[in-house]
């Protein structure tokens, strides 16, 4: 089947709303209290040399994805071992960010209703997505972040009123570890989590500079996020912010506009849901990709269904509560992350790099014929 | 008018015998004509046994010695001016034994070149396609000792007049509208269209009707990858009953199954030849006064051709009324009932008490209210369509003013859900393309927010995107032109920009992407 | 009345994990028919040993009340949240 590489745009606009995602909507950073833009700051600082080294490894094999390349780079025993835990990864954010939206849609709006009926209906959508190829995500997500920018520049204006910039001072006062500490979990949390595109996408004419990709999205995303979290800790306060499972939406709550636009937050949170929506499917787009790589064969479309039950099923079973959900997200993730976001691009990129000069001799003849 | 139905109804049906004939395998299938008048005649006769209205007529023609000479023609389908004067005449009185007026000519060329006296005369070797432009208007003249058919284009027969259409009135435009005949419809685009780079290729198609249907494009404008996949498509068409284009459309649409128009119609000649412009692809069917566009993205919904006639402005904020009209069409229910029942918090106190008592000794919960005030609007607006104007507009009246002042009176429905159906209906009035789209898109929303809320809308919007991103006419994404917020593309979608603004045609649509040569704003 | 709580509780259950066994089975047979169709004996082979597991699963996770989370159970091994 031929493969229709994405377009430049389409990526960027990807990467933007996965870096965006969940984020928005979970109290990222807490422990640098008021200091939380520094924080913001300095991940993505520390993430700019971790997307070029992905951007790297893509460049230095066009036209392939991560998958082929652990294959070409690592041989096939091992390559397809390493791809089987990349999907194992993706499978497992997935499952993570699903669980925060069911949570989430669960906590502030319908609490009657039982958690897995949102996880199911969103993880349905994101099984459809998936089979209907990347193609209709990349086009949603054209459709999606034109909305959510509009909806956020007006939210951003009706909050302006609340914002009290005192909350943010006494700035970079003695906190110093808080803020590293903060900055290491926004970075796996979630700036270095797009790793996952280095399974989704691949280097073409279309995309060249996929370090300009990389550096766009990151930029932009980060940017958002920047503000976002920024502007809601100046509404609520280190200490409100701290201790809510979901601080973006309790900032919006205070939006009163002339006592008749009043407790939007459902309405802003909605198109949250859009981001979350194209970060689930491109999370279950790479499981099944990786499963179906692992398993050696060549169409990822007939893994969908069984992945999306036990997608759902993983993702329905893996908290209990809320709380549960929250401490995982400060206490194990970035452990459990580092591999896949640090140690396993670095490994594969050195290898690459020493590769590529063995075959520095005729290494254009060597692709073409490979390509064919 | 009296003329019309017959001739119409042998242009459809009289080519059915023929086939008939030709599925039997009957030994003169594929037979050519002979030099024998008399058994060409009587393989003729055969064919057509048993048809009324072909006339034949003999004449003796005046040549040393006499040859007979048969003129058939299909009674009624023919301009009997023509083939009296230019025709019938000529081989009466032309003198044949006059050498002086035919010097060292064949007999055939005589008769090509002095007799018969109008524009277009082919000659016909074989029996069947003689008997096919027989059927489809023309005249034969067979002469003993020939071995062909003068075939006489002689076409002439009662069409309607050209007239305003009923479904796409403007108030500034031109005021005519394709008919029921095709070479009348092509001609109207040819008169807006005066360029050789304007091509029309003719096919029959329908296996019993062969109805002609002709491909038109813009050489140097439109894509020849989508020209080919037309044709392609064409190709596969096997039916054998053309009426409408519906019967073609249904089978070269891509998402045969999708409640989305991946192919438009228009009935207006000025808007076929603004698609043709914009590198799109029309298809003329003969016998109706639609004409195919394709392709057809999910834009056209929301561009009339009313826009490119009014100012710029103006038609800019029609045209963002129509949008927010769609929205409205497809979400009011929806997001009534999510407020009202899962997100009263969002509505302010004073309306949202206004709405209890309002509400009080209503028996339905609010989905099912929504569900029945739709269908019932839906009937109306299907009755008021189907019946004769006056006796519409008193159904309407009827229904809106006295089953809903009723209703409400009586605490079956609750007067803000007859506005917000109201609402709903009015506004899907704007956008009248999509009726069906746009009343599907109103039950699965109002379905899905009737069990989540708000996050049962919004899931419901992601499945409907999914649906659209994932559609493509003719190679197109459906969605193409209006998603992306380039400044270029902008000019035509969301608002109109100016004539003189318009620099490009429509992104991935055609292939000479510049339509103005000097853009600027004009300076008086 | 707590004993009343649970009692809903569990017909909730039941009942949307009724509807998602129901739904993957109707899924599952229609893709394996195709599968087998198109003679992709592996595929069709990974596929029910994907599918079945999953649908087991959805047969006991709504059969049991108070299940520990997969995290808490993660967490017991591996020692890392304080509960």
């Amino acid at each position: 089947m031929k493969r229709e590489p994405l377009s430049f745009k389409q990526t960027v606009y990807l990467l933007i709303l996965f870096i965006i995602g969940s984020t928005i909507i979970l109290p990222v950073g807490t422990e640098a209290k008021q200091d939380i833009w520094a924080a913001v700051l300095l991940a993505i600082v520390m993430t700019l040399p971790v997307v070029l080294v992905y951007a790297r490894i893509l460049s230095l094999y066009p036209e392939r994805n991560l998958l082929e390349i652990n294959e070409q780079i690592l041989g096939k025993v091992v390559g397809r071992f390493i791809n089987f835990l990349f999907a194992f990864y993706a499978f497992t954010l997935c499952a993570l960010v699903l669980d925060n939206f069911g949570q989430f849609i669960n906590v502030t709006a319908i609490p009657e209703t039982p958690l897995a009926i949102p996880m199911l209906i969103l993880c349905l959508l994101a099984l459809w997505a998936t089979k209907e190829g990347l193609e209709v995500i990349a086009r949603s997500g054209e459709v999606y972040l034109p909305i959510i920018v509009f909806v956020a520049t007006f939210t951003f204006l009706f909050l302006t009123p609340n914002l009290n910039i005192n909350r943010l001072q006494p700035s970079l006062y003695q906190n110093s570890g808080g803020i590293v500490s903060a900055a290491l979990h926004l970075f796996s949390f979630p700036f270095a989590e797009t790793v996952i595109f280095t399974i989704i996408i691949y280097c073409t004419n279309k995309t060249k500079a996929m370090a300009k990709v990389y550096l766009a999205g990151l930029l932009i995303g980060g940017g958002i996020i920047l503000l976002s979290v920024t502007s809601v800790m100046a509404v609520i306060g280190p200490e409100r912010y701290q201790a809510s499972y979901f601080p973006a939406y309790l900032a919006v709550q205070t939006i009163n506009v002339g006592d008749f636009l009043q407790r939007v937050e459902v309405v802003v949170f909605l198109i949250a849901i859009f981001a979350g929506f194209i970060k689930i499917s491109l999370c279950f787009f790479a499981a099944c990709k990786g499963l179906s790589n692992a398993l050696g064969c060549k169409e990822y479309r007939f893994l969908t269904v069984p992945l999306g039950l036990l997608e759902f099923l993983f993702a329905s079973n893996l908290f209990n509560s809320t709380k549960q959900m929250a401490q995982w997200a400060s206490e194990v993730y970035l452990y459990f992350a580092f591999p896949f976001q640090v140690a396993l691009p670095m490994v594969i990129w050195i290898l690459g790099e020493v590769k590529r000069r063995g075959r520095q001799g005729s290494p254009e003849v060597d692709l073409h014929d490979e390509l064919r | 008018m009296t003329k019309v139905t017959p001739t119409g109804l042998r242009r459809n049906i009289c080519t059915n015998r023929l086939t008939a004939a030709a599925d039997k395998k009957s030994p003169q299938v594929g037979r050519n004509f002979n030099c024998a008048l008399g058994s060409n005649i009587k393989v003729i006769q055969k064919i057509l046994q048993n048809d009324g209205l072909v006339i034949y007529r003999k004449i003796r023609l005046d040549t040393n010695p006499f040859r007979a000479c048969y003129v058939i023609y299909v009674d009624g389908m023919v301009n009997s001016d023509l083939l009296n004067e230019n025709i019938l005449r000529h081989l009466l009185i032309f003198n044949f034994g006059d050498r002086r007026q035919a010097p060292k000519m064949s007999f055939s060329d005589v008769l090509m070149n002095r007799v018969l006296s109008t524009g277009n005369v082919q000659t016909e070797k074989v029996i069947d396609s003689a008997i096919q432009s027989l059927l489809y208007g023309n005249v034969l003249v067979l002469v003993d000792g020939i071995p062909f058919a003068f075939v006489i284009d002689a076409k002439g027969w009662e069409i309607r007049s050209i007239s305003e259409p009923e479904t796409e009135r403007v108030v500034r435009g031109p005021r005519e509208g394709f008919i029921e005949n095709l070479i009348t419809n092509l001609t109207m685009i040819r008169r807006k269209m005066i360029n050789p780079a304007l091509k029309m290729v003719f096919r029959d198609i329908g296996t019993r009707t062969r109805t002609k249907i002709c491909i038109i494009y813009i050489e140097g404008i439109a894509r020849p990858e989508i020209i080919q996949e037309v044709y392609r498509r064409l190709d596969k068409v096997q039916l054998d009953g053309i009426l409408e284009p519906e019967y073609i459309i249904e089978f070269i649409r891509d998402a045969p199954l999708s409640p989305y128009e991946t192919i438009g119609t228009t009935e207006r000649p000025d808007t076929a030849v603004g698609k043709l412009l914009e590198g799109r692809i029309v298809i003329m069917v003969d016998g109706s006064p639609f004409a195919i566009t394709l392709p057809y993205l999910f834009l056209e919904y929301f561009q009339a051709n009313k826009d490119y006639y009014d100012s710029f402005l103006y038609s800019s904020a029609n045209r963002l009324l129509r949008y927010i009209s769609f929205f409205l069409t497809t979400s009011t229910p929806a997001i009534y009932v999510a407020l009202v029942n899962f997100h009263q918090e969002m509505i302010p106190t004073r309306l949202l008490i206004s709405i209890a008592s309002a509400k009080e000794g209503v028996p339905f919960p609010a989905a099912i209210e929504a569900f029945i005030m739709l269908m019932a609007f839906q009937l109306l607006r299907e009755a008021g369509v189907r019946l004769p104007s006056p006796v519409g507009q008193a159904v309407s009246i009827v229904g809106a003013l006295i089953l809903g002042e009723a209703a409400v009176t009586a605490k079956i429905i609750s007067a803000p859900m007859v506005i917000v159906v109201a609402l709903t209906g009015i506004s899907g009035f704007l956008v009248p393309e999509m009726p069906g789209v746009s009343f599907f898109l109103s039950l699965f929303f109002l379905f899905s927010s009737s069990f989540i809320g708000f996050f049962g809308y919004i899931f419901a919007v992601i499945a409907v995107t999914i649906h659209m991103t994932s559609l493509r006419s003719f190679g197109l994404p459906y969605l193409s032109n209006l998603t992306s917020i380039h400044g270029k593309e902008l000019k035509d979608t969301v608002v109109r920009a100016p004539w003189w603004w318009m620099t490009y045609r429509p992104r991935l649509l055609s292939r000479d992407k510049r339509r103005l040569a000097d853009p600027g704003r004009p300076e008086p | 009345m707590p004993s009343f709580q649970n009692r809903q509780e569990l017909v909730n259950e039941l009942e949307y994990h009724y509807f998602i066994f129901l739904l993957f089975s109707i899924f599952g047979i229609v893709e394996a028919i195709q599968l087998y169709h198109q003679k992709q004996r592996k595929e069709l082979t990974i596929y029910l040993f994907l599918l079945l597991p999953g649908l087991v699963i959805t047969v006991y996770t709504a059969t049991q009340v108070g299940l520990p989370s997969i995290a808490e159970e993660l967490g017991s091994w591996f020692g890392w949240m304080s509960q």
